[in-house]
Parts: structure tokens; sequence; C-alpha cells
């Protein structure tokens, strides 16, 4: 009788399953509540002292994204430095990111250089219109303002501690 | 007061009256199994089912399904055949309908009491076969009409075995009629195990419930549809109402296979304490409840697995099952 046996195991575990909870998860009435280091959207990052953008118009993001969602306007402005000789300078006019395209991967925050950008786990965006879903700066900087994390509010930059030569030595040999 | 006395005298007319009754709750009934069919599957596979549609857990999904079949448009392909494809969802629909008059519900609720009740039931039912043809020829698509030839062949073949474990039936009550068949079991030995002819017959039990769900094409057997497969098989080029009748006689053949199987099988209308309806409803909603539960288990037959498991497994037991009983019959 062991042909028959898988027939009663196979009833006996969707029997199982009839008389259990069900898995379903019901969407706008129930959500699964995400990490808060989820990849969602993305936010733009000013200090929030000076209220100047982090960002330094590398366009390292724009190249880094797959579906091309970011479109960035920069322009090169001439001013006059601390010193008095006239330097120009490259100034972020509109950062446009298209959330129509975007598809939450974090390439754009892990290859900006100056964590001008950062993940916030909001998922939500649905709307009416296409036009609804292209972020400019003001709602990206809106965004992540209120919910900037601690070790983000430094207020210079990153920078990257030099290896010394000398240690260097050391360790080849 | 002497006009409706000469009215109701009229045996015509109370047979009318019977009939309208039926077929006023037999949609009601048909309501309750597709949503009954919705959630059971829902949780069989760990997930809800309607909850949406009029609020509890969705309860009107199923008339949401009927207004959505009113509602569609009747498209009719450009190479069908018109009066066949207008025709076959009527040969298939009425005789589902038809075979509900001689169904006894307790021992005198039957709207027409026939001596020869059995072999009607199997004779009508063999009709809507026919249906099936027609909407395959009439739809002028050779996948339909090769879906429909598929499921004509594994109606047919499983009819011989469905009839003959009805055969089984009829021999040990004496009788074709089916009042008389539920009459016969209502017996008690030693005051609780009961004279249901399952206990004697459970070979043509098996035969009858496995031939009844491949008539039904339904899963296991549900080659001619193959939902994931070529969607609808014969019933694919329908919209509409027209479907809606195929859908509907799906159904209302469920129901009356599992009324069938607990009148020959079951006991009909007999229980512990009392005789009564409730229990025929009761037996009736476990056959359904079983049925479906299969639906959510099994995978599919293949075509050449399902022509043997006909001819050369259920056929011949059937036929070992009619010669024991008429052996115990004649000589115990």
């Amino acid at each position: 009788m062991s042909k028959g046996t898988g027939l009663i195991k196979g009833l006996a575990l969707t029997l199982r399953h009839f008389f259990s909870r069900s898995v379903t998860v019901q969407y706008p009435w129930e959500k699964i509540p995400i990490p808060a280091v989820s990849l969602g959207t993305v936010g733009l990052v000013i200090n929030p002292k000076t209220l100047e953008d982090r960002c330094s118009s590398c366009r390292q993001c724009e190249r880094n994204c797959p579906n091309q969602a970011i479109d960035l306007e920069i322009v090169t402005v001439e001013e006059t430095g601390s010193d008095g000789k006239p330097k120009k300078r490259r100034v972020l006019k509109s950062f446009r990111l298209d959330m129509g395209l975007c598809m939450f991967c974090g390439l754009c925050i892990e290859n900006c250089p100056e964590n001008a950008l950062i993940n916030l786990p909001d998922y939500e965006f649905a709307s009416y219109t296409k036009n609804d879903l292209v972020f400019d700066r003001e709602r990206m900087v809106g965004y992540s303002l209120p919910r900037m994390r601690e070790f983000w509010k430094e207020e210079e930059k990153v920078v990257m501690p030099e290896a010394k030569k000398g240690e260097e030595k050391e360790s080849e040999e | 007061m002497e006009a409706i006395r000469i009215f109701f005298s009229y045996p015509i007319t109370i047979l009318i009256i019977k009939i309208l009754v039926i077929y006023l709750i037999l949609p009601l009934i048909l309501l309750v199994i597709i949503y009954a069919e919705l959630k059971i599957l829902a949780h069989i596979q760990h997930r809800l089912g309607p909850m949406v549609t009029g609020g509890f857990h969705g309860w009107l999904q199923p008339v949401a399904d009927g207004l959505k079949f009113f509602l569609k448009e009747d498209i009719i392909p450009t190479a069908a055949d018109k009066w066949i494809f207008f025709l076959a969802p009527l040969v298939f629909l009425i005789p589902a309908f038809m075979v509900f008059v001689a169904l006894p519900i307790s021992g005198y609720l039957v709207v027409e009491n026939m001596d020869l009740g059995l072999f009607y039931v199997i004779a009508i039912a063999a009709v809507a076969v026919i249906g099936l043809v027609m909407a395959g020829w009439g739809s002028g698509n050779k996948y339909s009409l090769m879906g429909s030839l598929r499921a004509v062949a594994q109606v047919i073949s499983y009819e011989l075995p469905l009839a003959i474990s009805a055969i089984g039936v009829a021999m040990m009550a004496g009788s074709l009629n089916l009042i008389t068949i539920g009459q016969k079991q209502s017996v008690w030995w030693f005051g609780f195990i009961p004279s249901w002819y399952v206990i004697p017959q459970f070979i043509g039990f098996a035969v009858f419930l496995i031939a009844g769900l491949a008539e039904l094409t339904r899963i296991p057997f549900d080659l001619p549809q193959a939902d994931s497969e070529i969607v609808e098989g014969p019933h694919v080029e329908y919209s509409g109402m027209k479907f809606a009748f195929f859908y509907f006689a799906e159904y209302l053949n469920l129901v009356f296979l599992a009324a069938m199987i607990t009148v020959l099988y079951l006991g009909a209308w007999n229980g512990p304490f009392f005789a009564s309806p409730i229990w025929f409803l009761i037996k009736m909603g476990l056959i359904i409840f079983f049925i479906m539960w299969l639906r959510g288990t099994f995978p599919r037959i293949r075509p050449d697995q399902l022509m043997e498991y006909s001819w050369k497994i259920l056929l011949p037991l059937s036929l070992l099952n009619i010669l024991v009983t008429g052996i115990f019959k004649v000589y115990f």
C-alpha cells in the first residue's frame, strides 16, 4: 500500500493548512513593518545649520543609476574666492529623481562621495499622474530633514584618513 | 375560493409549483457553493479568499461574479457556427437542471417520484456531453475542438463505471426508484451501525466517487479545462452569459453528484435520532467539502493515465462489484 500513502499525506497537509491561520497580509489595512534602514525612497541631505547642499555636483549618482532615473542640472558660476581671485564653482541648479523609474537599488546612495544621499524606508508614492512622481530637490530634502540620524548630522564633509607610508612598508615585510 | 380549489386540484399545478420552487432555490444554493469553493480553496492554500465584496469576508463575491457575467460583451467569433455556438451552453445547462427533478430530499419531498429515477438521472446526465462537442465545434477554434474532443473522451469513458457501480446499489435495493433506495437504508443494526450502502458497496462507492469526479471534469481530472494551461478548453471562446451557463452547469453538476452519492451510498435522509432533510444536507455538504479538498490538493492526471484508470481499473472493479453483489443476492 505504499503507493497510496502519498495521496493521504497530501490530503493531511492541506487539511492542516485549512485549519491554520492564513499568511495573507491584507495590504491597505495591515502592513508588514519594514526596518528603518530599508531601501525605499532617496533623501537629499543638506547641512541643517548652514542649509548648504552636501552635493558637490560630481554626477556619480546620475551615472550609476541603472534606470537613469536621476537628472541633474549643474551650472558653473564664477565668483571671487577668499583670496580675491575669480574662481569657478559647480553649483547644483536642480536635482530631479523620477520615482516612477527608480527601482530602489540604492546604487546612487552607495556611490555618492559626499554622503549627500540617504535611504529612507518610504515606498508608498502612488499618484494619479506620472508628473507627481518626479521628485525635486525640495521634496527630497523635505523627506530627509526630519529623519536625520545622529551620525549624518556632522558639519564637515567626511575626509578619509590617508594611509601612512611607513606603516605600509612594515606590513609588506 | 371555489376557483382556487379547482386550480389546485389539477396535478400539473402542484408539479409546476414544485418545479418553480426547485428552480428558484437552486440558484441560491449555487451562490453558496461558489462562495464555499472560493473560501475553502483559499484556506487550503493558506490564504484568505474574498474579503472585501459586501463587507464581511466578501460574502457578496458570487453575486458580483454573476453581475460581471451579465455586463460582459457577448463576443461571437467570425469563424463560429452561429447556431451551434449559441445552443451549446443551453444543451450543457438544461440537463444539469433537469436531473434535479428526480432527486428526493426526504421520504416524500421530491418533484416527481419516478420508478425509473436512477435510470432517468444517468440518461439525462449523458445528454450534457453533446453540449461539450457543440461548444468545441461551434467555436471555430482548433484548440477548442481538440479540448472538447479530449473532454468528451474523458466523460464518456467514465460514464460506464459510474452507471455500473450505481447498478450495484440498485441490485441491493431491488429498485431503481430513488426514494425506495433511500428507504432501504433506514435500518440500524445493533442500534448504532447504519445500513447505508457504503458498507457493503465500498468498492462501488470508491468507483462512483472517482468516476463522478471525472464526469464533472474536476481536479484531478480537469484535463479539459487545465486552468493554468489552456484556460478553458472547449469554453475558451465563450464570454458573458454563455460562459456563465457553462460555469453554473459545472457547479450544478457538482451539487448533483454530491446529492447522488448521498442518496445511493450514504443513506440519504437517515440519521442517528431522526430522519430528515437536514441529514441529507449535512452529508451533501461533507461530500462537497471533500471534493473541494481534493481540488486543492492534487495535481492533474495525464491523458494516458486518465484512459488507463477508466478502462483498466475502474470498469473491471465495477463489474467485479456487481458480480459479487449478484452472488450475494442470489445465494444469501
